[in-house]
């Protein structure tokens, strides 16, 4: 029996006509989160350096791989890994939304947000949104790092640009992931663990490291409705200069339903 | 009294079986603080929560400045300043920048900067405003934490339990800020534990117990409620014999030395039971004479006072 209490007529200013927009309000909160970012050296370590660590090590490896019958023919296996970590970077340094997110639970600035005027979404979109900026700047020293180990890139402008559009898509799905579990799971150490749980799978059960042919045939299903694998495929052909609309609209539209999927699930406690 | 700022009606909340807030009734006039006592678990954090929109009641009403926390939650959020149990910051700013981004996100703009460093200025955070908050002590970031709580320049002030965790000075420095804000005609509702702090700021003071609010009064109302002041004293376990009338309680210490204790109705009392110990020749190794704590109140309340 909750009754609102009648509102007091009141000669009150109204606050929230001169409040901020929403827009000034995500202004100011990616502001934050890019200095934030910048600022945490493991968060940079495992956003910016790491991937570049595991293409040097990957490519020297594991490049027997391109020896198999499976693999695609002509292909070299730098311009094969690089596109995979590309995308599977992006997954990695998704946990570090879920991560910052649980910072902001314990430390308190989340319920001083929720005592603002401001719309509940609007960190979380701000995230998001430094995270599809840092996966820009990780792209750019990745191929850089490719392209001292041998990477080529065949395609064309357009290839350029519908490749970084997959991608910034992946990255906002795996924001949105990593997100929610970081609001759920509220403490940064148990976020981190559940974080690397959720990874895995998303890293390994893809086309990311080895054709799917090679895969027993329950996990090829599941690998090919994982959004890594179509970001991956769509990369590839970029990178070959061969890009299909088709495996471009493939690779959207898993990222899309993965993050429509997240967002379905409510964000946390009242 | 220009009447309540802060008005709380018949307030239930309950967490799965457990009753948290059991229909707490309560105004705060406004330009007046209210301290809210109570132990840990006593609902003293909840009550703070539903009355700054965090948390959704099972059932009463609830009103900040005329407006409903349900109904209309985002005026009430652009008319009040919370600081909660852990400071609301972000580590990897300094104080200014996080002060900067409250401001922007209050839609203060480019006077946000200007805020921040009247802030700054005002309660004297100069020496520590430009370093990362992760770096500062708790003391620090309580009241960075404040300062960020008062760039909306709110009508209504929540501190919930400000001091809890710092040393005495960084709590004297804190204490002078709050009345400072009041005489400024800010409406505070502050949490504590401590009887001595809702003595030293509040007007009036609630005593939260198991969700319920079993006292209310001013600071000496309350205090006159649970009786004066307690005489310890140690004395030889041998003296003990020559007391020509008994202690409230008896305890042995070594064996030679025991304590023995005194409820008196006050502090004249409490020095006629130190004559009379001095009169019946017992030699006193150690004195204490103490005001009543918080867990006195809460004894005498939970014990006599169930029915205010």
């Amino acid at each position: 029996m909750t009754t609102p209490l009648t509102q007091r007529s009141t000669p009150n200013v109204d606050f929230s006509s001169n409040g901020a927009s929403s827009r000034k309000q995500l202004g100011a909160l990616l502001k934050r989160s890019l200095r934030t970012t910048a600022r945490v050296p493991q968060m940079l370590m495992f956003s910016l350096t790491m991937p570049m660590a595991m293409l040097l090590l990957f490519s020297q490896v594991f490049r027997g791989v391109s020896d198999s019958a499976q693999f695609p023919r002509g292909m070299s296996y730098i311009d094969y890994l690089t596109p995979a970590m590309l995308a599977v970077a992006t997954v990695m340094a998704g946990t570090n939304v879920g991560v910052a997110s649980a910072i902001d639970h314990t430390n308190g600035l989340s319920d001083r947000f929720r005592t603002l005027a401001m719309p509940r979404s609007i960190p979380g979109i701000a995230r998001t949104i430094n995270e599809m900026i840092f996966t820009v700047a990780r792209a750019a020293l990745l191929i850089a790092t490719a392209a001292v180990l041998g990477f080529r890139f065949r395609g064309d402008g357009l290839d350029i640009v519908t490749g970084m559009i997959v991608l910034i898509a992946l990255a906002g799905s795996m924001s949105a992931l990593f997100g929610r579990i970081g609001d759920h799971l509220r403490r940064p150490d148990v976020v981190q663990f559940a974080g690397m749980m959720v990874m895995m799978p998303f890293m390994f059960v893809s086309s990311a490291f080895a054709p799917l042919d090679t895969m027993p045939g329950w996990m090829r299903t599941v690998a090919n409705g994982n959004p890594v694998s179509r970001t991956a495929d769509a990369l590839r052909e970029a990178v070959a200069g061969t890009t299909t609309a088709g495996t471009i609209a493939a690779a959207l539209l898993a990222a899309g339903a993965m993050w429509a999927l997240v967002v379905a699930i409510p964000a946390g406690r009242p | 009294m220009t009447g309540a700022t802060v008005r709380v009606a018949d307030l239930h909340v309950r967490f799965g079986d457990v009753q948290a807030l059991a229909g707490v009734d309560l105004d705060v006039a406004t330009g007046t603080t209210l301290g809210v006592l109570g132990h840990n678990g006593a609902g003293k954090t909840t009550l703070i929560r539903v009355l700054t929109t965090l948390l959704r009641p099972a059932a009463g009403r609830v009103s900040i400045d005329g407006f409903d926390v349900l109904t209309d939650a985002d005026h009430v959020r652009s008319r009040i300043g919370v600081t909660g149990q852990y400071a609301g910051l972000d580590e990897f700013l300094t104080g200014r920048e996080n002060l900067e981004l409250i401001g922007e996100l209050i839609g203060l703009g480019r006077a946000a900067r200007h805020r921040a460093r009247d802030l700054i200025a005002r309660l004297d955070l100069g020496n520590i405003a430009d370093r990362r908050v992760g770096t500062m002590s708790g003391g620090s970031r309580r009241r960075i934490d404040i300062a960020a709580s008062l760039i909306g320049e709110p009508s209504v002030l929540f501190l919930d339990e400000p001091t809890t965790g710092l040393d005495p000075l960084a709590r004297g420095v804190l204490w002078d800020l709050v009345a400072d804000l009041t005489k400024g005609g800010t409406t505070v509702v502050l949490t504590t534990q401590y009887l001595e702090e809702a003595d030293r700021l509040a007007d009036d003071i609630v005593v939260l117990d198991h969700g319920r609010l079993v006292a209310r009064g001013t600071p000496a109302e309350l205090k006159r409620m649970v009786g004066g002041k307690v005489v310890t004293a140690t004395v030889a376990t041998a003296d003990l014999r020559r007391l020509s009338w008994q202690p409230d309680e008896t305890r042995s210490l070594t064996g030679e030395t025991s304590r023995i204790e005194f409820a008196t109705a006050d502090a004249d009392e409490a020095g006629a039971v130190v004559t009379r110990l001095r009169t019946d020749d017992i030699a006193i190794i150690d004195l204490d004479i103490a005001s009543p704590t918080l867990d006195d109140v809460f004894a005498h309340l939970t014990t006599q006072g169930a029915n205010p």
